[in-house]
């Protein structure tokens, strides 16, 4: 089924062309907020919320971009909003641990695919580089993982973020430096 | 090698691991779940319109009911009259005053 119909039934209400639409985006949806929360739990919490998202505002769609641009975003925005609410937490759970409670619990896993052998060290490096890209300003972060992680042209970035190709290029650049530098001035600590 | 080369290494090493991150393959139980959530929800929100639904008329009524009562009771209470010159009779009483001048209010 085209994107047009697929949506065209989905505001009609029908629940096959729902299941249809979960099947189709369900994998892109759940890699996409991996890349953000490095947790494959999250992932699926985040993946559900984003399809009922999807559900009960595909009214408001009016399909002036892509039906996978329109789910990349709210993708993106459930991610960034469970990573500010992941913020505040810390920042309470550091009051509270200043009043002798436990200690925040790290919610970022060892990537799946690697041997045992590498899983410690690069449960570590996974660490370091999510602390990088949280330090990095929000749309450099976005741009950059889209570009790094999903493989997207800056064509497909410009539509998401709803910038210009050239202030895309300008994103993912500043951001590749700006982490190169945070990482370099962690392992300077921390060598 | 020296310590800014080891740093260099580290971060290369570091930024690399974004090509190991693994592409995870779904649930396949999602939409179950995804579907069951919506139904909840929409049950949650089914359950709120029957129950204002069934409200809304009890508390109007309830409403009615107490402006009936309160509009009966005063119009009750109003044969009772209490006149002007009583009430100027009590206050003397309450404070003590044996004259006190009242032609230039109109109580009566």
């Amino acid at each position: 089924m085209e994107d047009f119909e697929l949506i065209a039934q989905l505001k009609k209400g029908d629940g096959e062309a729902f299941r249809q639409l979960v099947d189709h985006y369900q994998k892109l949806v759940l890699n996409s907020c991996y890349k953000f929360v490095y947790n494959r739990e999250t992932a699926e919490d985040l993946t559900q919320d984003v399809f009922i998202e999807v559900y009960r505002s595909i009214n408001t769609f009016r399909a002036d971009s892509k039906l996978s641009t329109w789910i990349y975003r709210i993708s993106i925005s459930k991610s960034l909003d469970y990573l500010k609410g992941q913020k505040r937490k810390k920042r309470f759970a550091i009051l509270k641990s200043l009043f002798g409670e436990d200690e925040v619990e790290e919610r970022i896993s060892a990537p799946e695919s690697v041997g045992p052998d590498k899983v410690l060290e690069n449960e570590d490096r996974v660490k370091v580089l999510a602390w990088a890209l949280n330090k990095l300003p929000e749309s450099q972060r976005i741009a950059f993982t889209l570009s790094k992680y999903d493989e997207m042209s800056y064509q497909e970035i410009s539509e998401i973020l709803g910038v210009s190709i050239s202030s895309v290029e300008s994103l993912i650049h500043r951001a590749k430096l700006n982490l190169k530098k945070k990482l370099y001035s962690y392992y300077q600590k921390h060598l | 090698m020296n310590k800014e080369e080891k740093i260099l290494m580290e971060v290369e090493k570091t930024l690399n691991v974004i090509d190991e991150l693994p592409n995870l393959e779904a649930n396949p139980f999602l939409f179950t779940r995804i579907k069951a959530r919506i139904e909840k929800e929409q049950i949650r929100h089914g359950g709120a319109v029957k129950t204002d639904f069934v409200l809304k008329p009890v508390t109007l009524a309830l409403i009615l009911v107490i402006n009936i009562i309160t509009a009966v009771y005063f119009i009750g209470s109003g044969s009772s009259n209490v006149s002007g010159a009583s009430i100027v009779d009590t206050m003397k009483q309450e404070y003590g005053v044996t004259q006190i001048q009242t032609d230039n209010y109109n109580l009566e």
